[in-house]
């Protein structure tokens, strides 16, 4: 490295993305561990790893550039659906893959070509009704989607050699998604785009004026959004194996990766998988006492998270770890 | 001298009101010109027909020589028209730094070189100290100086300054005067909207006084602040 640029005071974003990138490979490194630490709870640690991948995809366009989607169910029932149906029709895997993200990466494009040109509520509003579309189609359109009944994956063909019926196969699949969702928060962060998209965030007029084109950056970051989610969706489905629209359609799902994210911390790498993981482990530990009613553990945590790490657990974890490391150093600002 | 910005018969309508009327000027390269009037008297939504924020009604816009009219501000930005807001807009959440590293972006993709680029611009404006805080902890006089820097961030050809000095105390003023002239120096043409009659005085080659959308006046500072018809502008009917 020059002189010059060492010279140069790096922007604290960038700083912290060396320290991401560590803990993005520890934590995969661990999370490898968990079929052969815990072999008991393995359908938790599946579902637990696909949903911090879609929480971490929900917040490249939802954290990062701001927009909030309220609709990405419809990524992962579009994607769920695409897959299950086309291997259903005997299509190889691999193809079903490709075609599950391209159905949601072109539902994507139009949809926020339509779209991004709202502001704020309008834009999360539009996304609620995007979804619902989508449930409502599959819901009637029987001949194709099974309608109401739902729709199963009788038998799945091995995939490169792997039987998918083994959750232990899931979860590595899922954790390979999840590591490539981290990985593109992780060079978003670093990169021209990031910094686009924050400015866009933070006052879409300003960033104009500096040059930042906002529906092709908001368009590239949604697709990008839509095209992890659907990989999401499809291996949701393999999970369930059985689903049906009111599953995978739903609102509620929709909201989830929306309170992972902002538990976790919207805009931030790891955020939204921390958030996940949070949710998770609280929804899993309280399912016998409170059953269905889930949905009060996201209420409480979400009341404790505001009101002791209002910007996300991950900016809590941060100031921690700063604390602990420079005791003396406090920094000037925040 | 070539002409950097040039328009002519410009027109913006907002329902009846004709809040830019026919207005025609030349901003020659290098050049500062300081453009007055009364409150409402069509100075920002100039400002804004220039900078892409609103298409006009009527007229055109041409930069260079090369008709402009009706692009977005983000195509503006690029063909090197840069603009502060009368109303400031930071980036809150981003640092100093990182606020005008999303302008320095646009000459420079690559992160270092934009950081290093930022950090240049901060210097000039004094304001390399400050580059880590955040946005919003920034004062109202440290705010203006950061638009300026966003503004400069983006290397322009033209620069539009929307009251960048009203509000700060003298010394604040004489600094940002110096840091304008410094920036014309440089080669960059400016127009400047201020209410400060003597900064705009001291600072402008040329003066273009608008009142009621229409251009009124046009000259030297000392030729304009003899104009009758200025003087009824600001002094007569108005409640200035």
């Amino acid at each position: 490295m020059s002189e010059a640029a060492a010279q140069v005071p790096r922007s604290q974003r960038v700083q912290r993305r060396g320290r991401a990138a560590l803990g993005i490979c520890a934590a995969v490194a661990v999370l490898a561990f968990y079929p052969l630490i815990l072999p008991r709870a393995l359908n938790f640690g599946v579902y637990l790893v696909i949903f911090a991948a879609m929480a971490t995809a929900w917040d490249l366009i939802g954290g990062w550039a701001g927009q909030l989607s309220l609709g990405h169910a419809a990524f992962v029932g579009l994607g769920a659906y695409t897959f299950t149906l086309l291997l259903r029709a005997q299509v190889p895997m691999w193809l079903a893959l490709i075609a599950a993200v391209a159905a949601c990466v072109l539902l994507a494009a139009i949809w926020g070509f339509i779209t991004f040109r709202l502001r704020g509520a309008y834009f999360s509003l539009a996304s609620i009704a995007v979804a619902e579309v989508l449930r409502i189609i599959s819901n009637n359109w029987t001949s194709v989607t099974g309608g109401p009944e739902g729709v199963s994956l009788q038998d799945l063909p091995p995939f490169f050699g792997l039987d998918l019926y083994d959750r232990r196969v899931e979860f590595y699949l899922g954790l390979a998604l999840l590591l490539v969702a981290l990985l593109s928060a992780l060079v978003v962060a670093g990169s021209r785009f990031g910094f686009y998209l924050e400015a866009i965030r933070e006052d879409q007029d300003s960033a104009m004026a500096l040059g930042v084109n906002p529906l092709r950056a908001k368009l590239i970051a949604f697709c990008a959004s839509a095209a992890l989610t659907a990989l999401g969706g499809c291996l949701y489905a393999i999970y369930l194996s059985f689903f049906e629209p009111h599953g995978v359609y739903a609102l509620d799902l929709s909201i989830q990766l929306v309170l992972m994210s902002i538990v976790g911390g919207m805009g931030t790498i790891a955020g939204p998988a921390l958030g996940a993981l949070v949710l998770l482990a609280f929804q899993e530990g309280f399912r016998n006492l409170l059953q269905q009613r889930s949905l009060l553990i996201y209420g409480i945590v979400i009341v404790l998270v505001v009101r002791y790490a209002p910007d996300g657990l991950s900016g809590r974890v941060r100031r921690l770890y700063r604390k602990l490391s420079w005791p003396s150093r406090s920094p000037s600002a925040t | 001298m070539a002409v950097a910005l040039s328009v002519r018969d410009l027109r913006r309508d907002f329902g009846g009101v004709h809040a830019v009327d026919g207005v025609d000027f030349d901003v020659g390269q290098g050049e500062i010109v300081g453009l007055i009037g009364p409150n409402g008297a069509g100075k920002t939504t100039l400002f804004n027909l220039v900078s892409g924020y609103l298409r006009p009604t009527r007229g055109t816009i041409s930069l260079f020589g090369e008709d402009v009219t009706g692009l977005s501000p983000f195509r503006l930005a690029r063909r090197g028209v840069s603009r502060t807001f009368q109303v400031m807009r930071p980036f809150p959440r981003l640092t100093v730094l990182e606020n005008v590293m999303v302008g320095a972006f646009l000459r420079e993709p690559a992160l270092r070189k934009a950081e290093g680029e930022a950090m240049r611009v901060l210097a000039l404006l004094g304001m390399e100290r400050r580059a880590h805080e955040p946005a919003s902890a920034l004062t109202q006089a440290a705010r203006k100086r950061l638009e300026i820097a966003k503004a400069l961030s983006l290397s322009p050809r033209l620069l539009l300054l929307d009251e960048v000095v009203s509000g700060l105390n003298e010394s604040e003023v004489a600094a940002t005067i110096e840091i304008i002239r410094r920036v014309r120096e440089g080669g960059v043409t400016i127009v400047i909207v201020e209410h400060i009659l003597k900064v705009i005085m001291g600072l402008s080659d040329r003066v273009v006084v608008l009142d009621h959308g229409k251009k009124i006046a046009e000259g030297s500072p000392a030729s304009v602040a003899q104009d009758a018809q200025v003087i009824a502008a600001y002094l007569g009917t108005d409640d200035a």
